[in-house]
């Protein structure tokens, strides 16, 4: 930070620039950050990675000297310097250095094609460029330079104000929206909007000093603004993390955990991939806005924490008005607007519409833009004056409700949002139609949030290629314009007045696609080419699959070209299946296409499976240098334990082993419960494990209310998120411990899952050395030893973790450093290791799951509709869920003493014996050869409806590969070559065994059956399920009791 | 078993608190036993509660003899009475305090088990249902965080023959014990009064007391001798027990117990060498922002 940023506290009023005209008035940014800065100088301001980069002092210092620069640079005000780059530290500088210059910003998309950039620089005329030079990370490398065609000093503006120096009337920054003239427009915003914008939006959010904030939008989204301000206004922390750390899968709320966020601003179509349960007790808030969000959703998130659905247009200063979302969203609310603000609902004729009654919704106040840059006519059709009052006509169509607040129902034009983004289809239309074949062009959305994409359909004079017509949408527009499907049309269907019929477009986009993605050719017996270039063409190939577009260059990001997690794992499935290992976890971490041909050539370097694999030497060293970081023990003595296991503290209460064990030990047990849950706050943490137990046991836990305590936390948190008299309390108050929270996940790389599987475990297992000596349940897992190669062929309860050789996938590492972090971790009571088999839906007690190993891969051989002939020989364990929960609760009743027990089905089923009961039971299963298997795979596979859909056809995919030995990381064949004992606890349970129910045709039948497979060949749905497992659940324990 | 240094006047007890409070903990942590000979202040306070319990049995005669002249039900009944006075009333909590802040703890960092009024009857210890209040124990077995320390107050003169008596060599060794057997939820679940402590044979005759479950050949017994206003402190954690007697007169003396805030979320306190009750009491223990309302409803 040498030469920007300088340590002395920050001066605004007492140091005036030499080169400055003048103070900013008390209103303007400036002013307002400087008191901050002032009283928070050494607060961290700027955070990338973790580390504290600048504080408020140093920031504000930085962006002071850098406006010094600016000016000796020639910027004076209202001229427009662009900053050329993306999300960083130096854009923030940039931003508050151009305000110190008295100039606006203009940021600049990297990603941006170069047509629309010089389209954008043509019409802007910035005068001066920042750009970053070298590491983004590096504050001394911002370098300036001119433009190449600045505008001439005395121009001629548009706008008649001339701005003074400082003036809340100056302009603030340029940004960029798309236009339905097939231009982007240039919207010009004004300071004196920006504070009072960004202090409601800050009481809004609850922000302090103390909070958090997380950026994760592009700086070309006037979004960003909103982030970035009021993470200073608040004088909270804004966190800058590198796209690729940032997964929007269950990799999120660990990263979000990990950095003690409390605020994050999400796009809403990233909400449904974020796993509600996992979300770190610290995020206080999360803002979404810009389009609508599923209602099931919003209600899922309002109840874990406080949801704020911002609304306003950029030409209103990014946002006008918000609501607050809670578990009774039933529409798209919009909010009422700030105080300064006002909204009215207007007829055509701009007369005010009633309460109630749909109309165009016009904004007033502080917050109006100038207009847009070198567009007069249309800044006058859009802002206009009406009874004095100067308004902006959004074209969002909305009505109002009793209570003031406002419901969103639509646009007057065709504008859309996609993926937060407000795109004009005409803009689209007209770039396509001056491609010299393309007579006419119609673009529409197809599909509902994060799976909505857009659709081209193209009128062509020679026929087109669909490739040709991307390359040359991509050279004009920013890759969230460029349609993912071409469809070629002799004619588009018209409306009576002459105009494109879209609503006869969109039902055709139903009825057939003309380009479907191309079919992946595959030789299940040739070795994939892995030089760097055949890589290439292969990602390529792979994306265009995926995303449905193709031509992408080496630096496209694969989630900035639509893809998301359900599109990562499509694209792992795609890659496996041509003999290429790019788990899921690799994409998000290398989601350029260059970076995923590197890793796969690296790859190649190893074995062809490696990539997946981690060495045990080097989880041994993780798990040691988590233990180091411990604090020591506090002194203890270590006599005898006679354990009551009386008040038992359980974790990962809400996940699938977790409930049924808590409903068991509630229902059958006199145990006080304690149970860990994340959750906004106790109301809530207790709110959500009641309705997980079910309205039909939720009496009975109201019954033993006083039995039942419910804490919310953080297994990640150290002392689980609670503050240190509540976990001195909770470990003085339990003398047992069953740690069932982990993070399960197929696809995750270790790392992904080691702050919640193993750092949660030592954090729950450092609460043994508070109060008396405890008995310590860990929930391990088989595949600690199964999943390690070598691996034994006879594992029993006596085996040892593998001191050496590697193991495959995330899971199952995290799973051995958890259970070697247990056996290392020293406290004065007694450890068992329950090591868990593959635990499955068990149609006996009703405890369904549609995340079930077994049930996702007998639905998608369902679905299928065929096997491979012939069957590879792989065998899986089948462990009941309700006989495994009956299990536990036994070995507590008993207070087994053993070290380590297991809880397998010691006789594991075939593959052949699954696929024969299937069709015994009259499921239609074709014996194909394995190449139409996997053709048949593939077509499904891109197909799929969700995302356990996704798993269950990726776990077919075992059924196609040739090595055997390595199935997938899902490992629903890991009983394959491998024999499982239960001796210990038999012995613990003074049983002979098996304690598991034998799989035998009646058991599968009834399995199928309760997938709702055997009837009228349906898939069942989960709300039946949901319903049955009540009804069984409550004869279950009816026979019992 | 660390060797305690001792004072050239009290022998064992040392005489005299150091000036920092902190160095007062770890040195109550590390086993010292604190015999202050009583200050004006202390006496004044004695002497007040002392009129109380006279006020309520010496009608007709030595309060200390009231328990010859009165019948069980009745004795126990004023007992009762005056237990409540003193536990959950606003001047004696605010005493509490008080005398803290003399002693040179800063009252904002603790929070306190208000006074409970000890009464020792001659003979008491025939009576078998009696028998958990002389049970050799630590205040610990009784969820009692391990940096609770014990205030005593003598209300009147007491000799070693009818005080109270420490092991010292056991402070760090531990003792068979079944102290598991305690769990402070159930134990105060239906019941709060039973934090003042033992009320009557029939009331509590069916509750667990943690007990030694070991003979033990101390060699070493350190009885307390105190006048009115003399004040005994220790850490929770000392084996020590009541002593039973016959002297022919009740002993009378209130104790209260302390816990600095910041060292029980530290883990700070006494070692831990034997106790495994369950449960916590501090978070029933009172503030010194809770004076006036703290109980109120459940006492």
């Amino acid at each position: 930070m040498s030469g920007l940023a300088s340590k002395e506290s920050p001066g605004f009023v007492s140091q005036d620039p030499p080169a400055a005209t003048g103070s900013p008035p008390a209103g303007h940014f400036l002013a307002r950050y400087g008191a901050i800065a002032r009283r928070l100088a050494d607060r961290p301001a700027l955070v990338l990675c973790g580390k504290v980069l600048l504080s408020h002092g140093e920031l504000f210092d930085a962006a002071r000297d850098l406006g010094f620069r600016l000016r000796r640079e020639g910027a004076t005000p209202e001229d427009v310097v662009a900053l050329d780059m993306g999300r960083c530290p130096n854009f923030v500088i940039a931003m508050l250095g151009c305000w110190f210059a008295e100039a606006a910003f203009l940021p600049l998309d990297p990603n941006w094609p170069e047509q629309r950039r010089q389209t954008v620089l043509q019409d802007a005329r910035p005068r001066l460029l920042l750009r970053t030079e070298g590491a983004p990370g590096e504050l001394s490398s911002l370098a300036i330079r001119r433009a190449s065609d600045p505008e001439p000093r005395n121009n001629t503006r548009h706008t008649p104000q001339v701005a003074r120096a400082f003036s809340d009337d100056g302009l603030a920054y340029l940004i960029y929206t798309s236009g339905t003239t097939g231009r982007p427009k240039g919207v010009e915003v004004c300071h004196r909007g920006i504070v009072p914008m960004l202090e409601a939006q800050i009481e809004a959010f609850r922000m302090s000093a103390e909070s958090r904030l997380l950026w994760l939008l592009s700086p070309a989204f006037d979004a960003s603004v909103s982030d970035i301000g009021c993470s200073l206004l608040s004088g909270a922390a804004l966190h800058i993390e590198p796209r690729a750390r940032l997964t929007p899968g269950p990799g999120l709320p660990t990263w979000l955990a990990t950095h003690g966020i409390t605020h994050v601003d999400l796009p809403p179509a990233l909400l449904p991939f974020l796993p509600t349960s996992r979300l770190p007790a610290t995020l206080r808030t999360v803002v979404i806005g810009g389009e609508i969000c599923a209602e099931e959703v919003i209600r899922a998130w309002s109840s874990r924490l406080r949801l704020v659905n911002v609304y306003g247009p950029t030409e209103a200063t990014v946002c006008t008005g918000l609501t607050v979302c809670d578990a009774s969203w039933n529409r798209a609310l919009i909010g009422l607007p700030f105080p300064h603000n006002h909204y009215r609902v207007s007829r055509e004729g701009g007369e005010p519409c009633s309460p109630g009654e749909m109309g165009e919704l016009w904004i007033a106040g502080p917050q109006l833009a100038r207009g847009y840059r070198n567009a007069p006519n249309l800044t006058e059709r859009r802002f206009i004056t009406h009874d004095g009052t100067r308004w902006y006509r959004t074209g969002d169509l909305v009505r109002e409700l009793e209570g003031g607040n406002f419901e969103f129902l639509g646009r007057r034009d065709r504008q859309l949002k996609l993926r937060g983004r407000l795109i004009a289809p005409e803009e689209i239309e007209s770039q396509l139609s001056k491609h010299p074949n393309v007579s006419r062009a119609a673009v529409i959305r197809s599909g509902q949030d994060a799976d909505a994409v857009l659709i081209a359909f193209v009128v062509c004079k020679d026929g087109c290629d669909g490739d040709e017509l991307t390359r040359f949408a991509e050279e004009r527009l920013p890759h969230w314009m460029v349609p993912a499907t071409f469809i070629q049309r002799e004619s588009l269907p018209e409306t009576a007045s002459g105009k494109t019929d879209l609503t006869r477009l969109a039902d055709m986009v139903h009825a057939d696609r003309v380009e479907p993605a191309p079919r992946l050719d595959r030789n299940d017996e040739e070795k994939p080419d892995r030089c760097p270039a055949k890589l290439e063409a292969t990602i390529d190939e792979l994306w265009h699959h995926v995303l449905g577009k193709s031509g992408f260059a080496g630096s496209d990001d694969f989630f900035e070209m639509g893809g998301d997690s359900l599109a990562a794992l499509r694209l792992s499935f795609a890659a496996r299946s041509r003999g290429l290992a790019l788990p899921a976890s690799a994409i998000w971490t290398h989601p350029t296409m260059a970076s995923q041909v590197a890793y796969l050539a690296s790859a190649s370097q190893r074995e062809t499976s490696d990539h997946d694999y981690c060495e045990v030497t080097d989880l041994e060293r993780d798990v040691r240098q988590i233990l180091s970081t411990l604090p020591p023990p506090e002194p203890r003595f270590t006599g005898p334990n006679p354990a009551q296991n009386t008040r038992v503290l359980l974790t990962g209460a809400t996940g699938f082993f977790g409930l049924p064990l808590l409903r068991r030990l509630l229902t059958h047990s006199s145990r006080h419960i304690t149970v860990l849950v994340r959750g906004s706050d106790r109301d809530a943490a207790r709110e959500r494990i009641c309705g997980l137990l079910g309205t039909d046991v939720a009496p009975a836990a109201a019954r033993m209310q006083s039995r039942l305590t419910v804490i919310y936390g953080d297994l990640t948190r150290p002392k689980l998120g609670l503050s240190p008299m509540d976990w001195r309390t909770l470990g003085e108050r339990i003398d047992t411990i069953c740690h069932l929270g982990a993070s399960l996940s197929g696809t995750a790389h270790y790392h992904a899952l080691r702050e919640t599987n193993v750092v949660g475990t030592a954090h729950a297992m450092e609460l043994c050395r508070i109060g008396r000596p405890k008995h310590f349940f860990f929930g391990g897992s088989l595949i600690a030893v199964s999943g390690c190669r070598p691996s034994p062929e006879t594992i029993d309860e006596r085996t040892p973790l593998p001191k050496a050789g590697r193991i495959r996938g995330g899971y199952a590492a995290s799973k051995w450093a958890s259970e070697r972090l247990v056996r290392l971790l020293d406290h004065p009571g007694r450890t068992t290791v329950v090591r868990l088999g593959l635990l499955t839906a068990d149609p006996d007690t009703g405890v369904l799951t549609r995340s079930d190993n077994l049930a996702m891969f007998l639905k998608a051989l369902h679905r299928l509709g065929c096997v491979p002939d012939p069957l590879p020989g792989l065998w899986t364990d089948v462990t009941p869920i309700g006989t495994a929960v009956r299990i536990a609760t036994e070995l507590l009743d008993r207070d087994c003493l053993e070290d380590c027990v297991h809880i397998v089905n010691r006789r594991p089923v075939s593959l052949a014996d699954l696929a024969h009961a299937m069709r015994y039971q009259g499921v239609h299963l074709d014996s194909v050869s394995r190449n139409r298997f996997t053709q048949r795979l593939e077509d499904m596979a891109g197909r799929a409806r969700d995302q356990h859909e996704t798993q269950g056809f990726d776990l077919c995919l075992d059924l196609c590969q040739p090595d055997t030995r390595h199935p997938s990381a899902y490992r629903l064949f890991g009983s394959t070559g491998v024999r499982f004992s239960e001796a210990a606890t038999c012995g613990a349970l003074g049983h002979p065994g098996p304690l598991c129910p034998k799989v035998d045709r009646a058991y599968l039948a009834n399995f199928l059956d309760s997938l709702g497979i055997l009837r009228g060949n349906r898939l069942g749905t989960s709300t039946r399920h949901h319903e049955t497992d009540a009804q069984r659940q409550r004869t279950r324990e009816e026979r019992h009791a | 078993m660390k060797t305690m240094p001792q004072s050239p006047d009290l022998g064992f007890f040392q005489d005299r608190l150091p000036a920092d409070s902190a160095t007062a903990r770890a040195m109550l942590y590390d086993g010292h036993v604190f015999h202050l000979e009583a200050t004006a202040s202390t006496r004044r306070l004695a002497a007040e509660m002392w009129a109380i319990v006279e006020a309520q049995l010496g009608e007709s005669g030595p309060a200390r003899e009231a328990q010859f002249r009165l019948d069980q039900p009745g004795f126990y009944s004023r007992i009762g009475h005056l237990r409540k006075r003193f536990y959950g009333t606003e001047p004696y909590h605010r005493a509490v305090f008080d005398l803290l802040q003399a002693c040179g703890f800063q009252r904002e960092a603790h929070r306190c088990d208000p006074m409970r009024l000890r009464v020792i009857t001659d003979g008491g210890f025939r009576d078998p249902k009696a028998a958990p209040v002389y049970y050799p124990h630590r205040d610990t077995w009784y969820a009692n965080p391990q940096a609770q320390i014990t205030w005593s107050l003598a209300l009147h003169d007491m000799g070693p023959e009818d005080s109270f008596e420490f092991y010292p060599e056991y402070f760090d060794r531990p003792v068979r014990n079944d102290s598991e057997c305690f769990d402070y939820d159930d134990w105060v679940q239906d019941d709060w009064d039973r934090k003042i402590g033992w009320q009557n044979a029939e009331r509590d005759r069916s509750s667990t007391y943690p007990q030694l479950r070991q003979e033990i050949e101390p060699q070493r017994v350190e009885a307390v001798k105190a006048k009115a206003g003399d004040l005994i402190i220790f850490a929770g954690a000392h084996l020590h027990r009541t002593r039973p007697h016959s002297v022919g007169r009740t002993r009378f003396s209130v104790d209260f117990r302390t816990v600095h805030r910041e060292d029980h979320e530290r883990g700070r306190g006494a070692p831990n060498v034997d106790n495994r009750s369950r449960g916590s009491t501090f978070a029933d223990h009172m503030g010194p922002d809770e004076i006036g309302n703290w109980g109120r409803g459940r006492l």
